[in-house]
């Protein structure tokens, strides 16, 4: 073991030497900062900042901007980079994340408080919708400027529907009769077994089902929370302290579900469907996701018409809203020059191109609402259900436990799924496992 | 048992089919392993296929097994249609050779130490060898870090190459240092007596004599540092320096945190990226394959 | 000290000097930093705090960590075994020196070649229970199908059967490379004695490979130990926690949940399981592995 330590003495006599003779930084003779921004973006949107920055960089010849791009293909290894990038005292100038790292990014105090600069460039918190900026605030105060935000809504194979003789969900919709009782309905109708046989009809074998009436939106979380908040639950307390999944209307959504999956039949399960893009391939009739999937999904239908539709009323309407945002963070060593390229990128115009991929809704309003972006005509014909829902979609309850809180009630729910657990007894379960790690 | 001459004798033998020793006659033998072969590579066919296959074709239902049309566009767009990969392919060559020649010439030189000699603290500093195998790198990972800032080799290739010359690879040290103490002592003494000196021994009777397990330690680092996806994703953030593992990401998407498509929207660009991506190892494997051909590694002892 | 037994310990030295330095500059320091926070509670963005012992008695209560561990007993136990076998059995089924040979051993080593995305969504595919290849294969037995992947009972024998995909892989190419070692008179003297196919598999091949099977039995426990891709990429540790191995409980505990002071107690106890298990083998090796060398094994 001695060896082991006098490993740590050689390591840190190491980097000593190391800082010492680093010490002097050659940028000083020149009057150009460069700024680190640590993001993640797919090839398109890469294409589209390099483009960005280059710009920047001719219009403030005075910074230049190194963008730190992650490829991560999931949140989790994009925001272990940033951490190992924080908890190494690497700090970048700008860093874009989003809600799900944010609680805890604010409650450590890591981030700048961006009012300032806020009310110096004369910028008004109202341009975003009030979700975007709700998501980032804290005692009053954005720590962090919106960049894209999303609702989840309700893609579906109108062809489908058609066949079937049936209304459309926008014609329920409009009719008032868009209710989880009546997706239930549908979805039955839309299933088919192997014989031509729908799951509402005597004979259906369960077994042998070759199309689904609906995915079912069990995803965590935002499948699931979503039907929560319409069946009239709550993930969390006001105060987020304590759970209330165990709570009558939460329970009354996930009984819901869970009949939809092992009752009725008619939903399938996301990972299933998810594998073989089997909404794509048209053997889906519903199925709730983000906007993102007119891109991701929608691109590669081929055979169909199809749209989007708000999701289905409970006691009352509602969806989950997210989004993303760009941040400072406190120890950040150009703070100022970080500003300048953030409001640079979060002008309407440069905004619009980013929309224009296809992947993201503004958080500018005027941008999302613009005919520019609303593209009237353009399939999914209804798109616009996405800037509707931003106004009574609920954002994630606020903790730093939210990845343990989401695991925990994910593996609980998965019993549920299989019918291994009651919905009553699993949030019961789950919600004393959460109550326990809100405590700390 | 010890008195083994055998090693030392001159082996050579013409290709005789052994078919014997697998149990049966040529039919049943290649029978097994031909089936044996079609489970494994059932899968792989599957990749090929799909890779293959129009955007529509891919998720038909039932599955279909060859592509119609055939579209070989899909390599062409995996190539150069999203990233450019044959950037990422020079850069995967240079953080894959370089250091597989280090972990080599290092871990064979450390398990010649460990396997030929005494000395003191031996066993303990061999334990802490292996020691370094079991700690799980999530949690080495952000000190490794720091390090790699102090020295000023983020987004270098150095992390990569530095410290394969100076064996990293516990793995690596403990295959070579099996194989070595397979390797009778009597011959270094031999070997000593006509006066090689140590490193003598080690450069022209040692190694050409463990080509097989060389070989294996040279091929087993080229996969796993071609497919290292952890250490780029964390040391490296210019784009120009990527490696294709880091490239193949960029056929994914992070949005939904894999919604809808299994957040990969053209899954026959990916398995083509994917495929191309692993060429080179195949390459490899094949000419690696020249080192288990049994009676040949006698042949370099007396050279 | 003789001065002969000097220069040697000196060679020795030198010999293993590039490992001394290397690890002296990048790994002691991160490995004894990492004992260091796990001493601490450290979210990572801001400092950590000494709690002494606290993280490793939180361990003994926390019910998850009894199930990772569980888990990756569970996949150890069954992957081990099954993989050493047949990654022996197809070592020995591939020395030969027959036609096409070359051919087979390349086709067996292709699942170790393919890069994990490709390799997740191959199997993802597989195993999917509606549309998966296994079922399709399992109802044309007339069998019905199974939910591998959504199952709690199937989830980690599907990681199992995942891992069992490269038997012709690393672990194979190592059994292929020992088995070179083994001079081919023995086998016919053997064969001339009367030696039976499986006698003489018993009495000379198995002792002559045996520090090569033990070091796949020893490197095999600690990779199994330490499995996280599979279950990170394919299962996310569900359904229900029935594949939450102990490396990504660890992974979610020191990036998601932010608590790497707890993390790193647990990649010490990890290590600490290892050591142990390791220096038993070490032990128990001296009565079955032969060293032909005769050199005295550490």
């Amino acid at each position: 073991m001695r060896s082991k330590w006098i490993g740590v003495l050689v390591i840190a006599a190491l980097a000593g030497t190391m800082w010492t003779l680093g010490g002097g930084s050659p940028a000083q003779a020149q009057k150009v900062t460069t700024i680190r921004m640590v993001w993640q973006g797919e090839a398109n949107e890469l294409k589209l900042y390099q483009g960005l920055v280059s710009k920047f960089e001719q219009s403030h010849p005075d910074i230049k901007v190194k963008l730190e791009t992650v490829v991560a293909s999931s949140d989790p290894e994009y925001f272990q980079k940033v951490q190992v990038i924080a908890a190494s005292g690497d700090y970048p100038d700008v860093i874009y994340g989003h809600y799900s790292w944010f609680p805890a990014a604010l409650a450590k105090h890591f981030l700048l408080d961006m009012d300032p600069y806020l009310a110096k460039a004369g910028l008004s918190k109202s341009a975003y919708f009030p979700t975007a900026i709700q998501q980032f605030s804290d005692h009053g105060k954005l720590y962090a400027l919106p960049r894209e935000t999303s609702s989840i809504a309700l893609y579906y194979n109108a062809d489908m529907f058609k066949q079937a003789g049936l209304k459309t969900p926008n014609e329920y919709y409009a009719a008032g009769q868009w209710t989880w009782n009546t997706f239930l309905t549908v979805a039955k109708k839309l299933t088919r077994d192997s014989n031509g046989k729908s799951a509402d009809q005597p004979g259906f074998n369960p077994n042998a089902i070759v199309q689904w009436g609906t995915v079912a939106p069990v995803n965590m979380p935002f499948g699931l929370f979503p039907v929560v908040y319409s069946f009239g639950g709550d993930v969390l307390d006001p105060t987020n302290t304590s759970c209330r999944l165990d709570r009558p209307a939460a329970v009354r959504g996930i009984t819901f579900l869970q009949d939809l999956i092992l009752k009725q039949h008619a939903g399938i399960l996301p990972s299933q469907a998810q594998q073989t893009n089997l909404f794509a391939n048209g053997k889906i009739g519903m199925m709730a996701s983000g906007y993102w999937d007119i891109v991701v999904t929608g691109s590669a239908i081929k055979t169909f018409a199809w749209d989007v539709a708000p999701l289905p009323k409970g006691t009352i309407q509602s969806t989950r809203v997210a989004t993303g945002a760009y941040a400072i963070p406190a120890k950040a060593p150009h703070p100022d020059q970080a500003w300048t390229l953030i409001r640079f990128l979060s002008q309407p115009d440069n905004t619009m191109e980013l929309a224009h991929l296809g992947l993201i809704i503004p958080a500018l309003r005027a941008a999302a609402l613009s005919p520019q972006f609303l593209a009237p005509g353009k399939v999914p014909l209804h798109r616009k259900v996405f800037v509707d829902a931003l106004a009574y979609g609920r954002l994630d309850p606020r903790t730093t436990h939210w990845a343990e809180m989401v695991d925990t009630l994910g593996s609980e729910m998965d019993l549920v799924w299989t019918g291994q657990k009651s919905p009553a007894a699993a949030t019961g379960e789950a919600c004393s496992k959460i109550n326990a790690l809100l405590q700390h | 048992m010890s008195g083994l001459a055998a090693p030392l004798t001159r082996v050579r033998r013409g290709p005789r089919p052994r078919y014997a020793a697998a149990g049966a006659g040529p039919v049943a033998y290649y029978t097994l392993v031909a089936a044996g072969a079609a489970v494994v590579l059932l899968p792989i066919l599957w990749a090929v296929s799909t890779s293959l296959k129009t955007a529509g074709q891919v998720f038909a239902f039932p599955p279909e097994a060859i592509p119609r049309p055939f579209a070989w566009g899909n390599y062409a767009e995996a190539w150069s249609g999203t990233v450019p990969f044959d950037r990422f392919f020079v850069n995967t060559l240079v953080i894959t050779i370089v250091p597989v020649v280090g972990t080599i010439l290092s871990c064979s030189l450390v398990a010649y130490g460990f396997a030929f000699f005494r000395f003191p603290l031996r066993n303990l500093l061999f334990l802490i060898v292996l020691a370094t195998l079991m700690i799980p790198s999530q949690v080495t990972v952000i000190p490794m870090y720091i390090v790699f800032r102090y020295l000023g080799w983020l987004d270098t290739y150095k992390p990569f190459i530095v410290p394969a010359f100076l064996a990293d690879s516990a793995f690596s040290i403990f295959l070579l240092r099996q194989f070595f103490l397979t390797i009778p002592l009597d011959l270094r003494d031999a070997a000593t007596i006509d006066g090689a000196g140590p490193m003598t021994f080690y450069w022209r009777i040692l190694m050409p004599l463990s080509r097989a397990a060389v070989t294996t330690v040279a091929v087993i680092s080229f996969v796993s540092r071609w497919n290292d996806f952890f250490g780029p994703l964390i040391y490296l953030s210019s784009i120009p320096k990527f490696p294709v593992s880091l490239g193949l990401s960029f056929f994914k998407t992070f949005y939904g945190g894999g919604s809808g498509g299994a957040g990969v929207p053209h899954m026959e660009w990916l398995m083509a990226a994917a495929l191309l991506v692993s060429l080179p190892t195949i390459v490899v494997f094949a000419f690696a394959q020249r080192a288990y051909i049994r009676g040949v590694i006698m042949s370099g002892l007396r050279g | 000290m003789t001065p002969r037994a000097r220069r040697e310990a000196l060679t020795g030295f030198l010999l293993i000097l590039p490992w001394g330095l290397g690890f002296l500059a990048f790994t002691a320091g991160p490995m004894a930093i990492s004992l260091g926070l796990s001493l601490t509670k450290w979210d990572i963005l801001t400092a950590p705090q000494y709690v002494g012992l606290a993280n490793f008695a939180n361990l003994w209560r926390d019910p998850l960590f009894w199930t990772a561990l569980r888990n990756t007993l569970a996949y150890t136990l069954l992957t081990v075994p099954l993989s050493l076998a047949g990654s022996l059995t197809l070592a020995l089924l591939l020395n030969r020196r027959v036609p096409a040979v070359s051919v087979f051993r390349a086709l067996f080593y292709l699942p170790e070649l393919m890069p994990t995305v490709a390799t997740a969504i191959i199997w993802t595919w597989l195993l999917n229970t509606h549309f998966g290849l296994l079922n399709y294969l399992l109802s044309r037995l007339g069998l019905p199908p199974v939910a591998w992947l959504e199952s709690t009972t199937w989830a980690l024998p599907s990681l199992v059967l995942m891992g069992l995909w490269t038997i012709g892989g690393n672990r194979m190419l190592i059994f292929l490379a020992g088995l070179q070692g083994i001079p081919e008179e023995l086998h016919e003297a053997a064969a001339l004695d009367g030696a039976s196919r499986g006698r003489r598999l018993w009495h000379v091949t198995l002792p002559l490979l045996s520090p090569v099977i033990f070091f796949n039995l020893v490197l095999g426990v600690i990779a199994s130990f330490q499995v996280f891709t599979p279950a990170y990429i394919v299962t996310n540790g569900g359904p229900a926690d029935s594949t939450l191995v102990y490396v990504l409980y660890l992974y979610r505990n020191g990036f998601q949940y932010f608590q790497m002071g707890y993390a790193a107690a647990m990649a010490w106890v990890m290590l600490v399981l290892l050591l142990a298990f390791t220096w038993v083998q070490f032990r128990l090796m001296q009565r079955w592995v032969y060293y032909e060398g005769g050199a005295t094994p550490g």
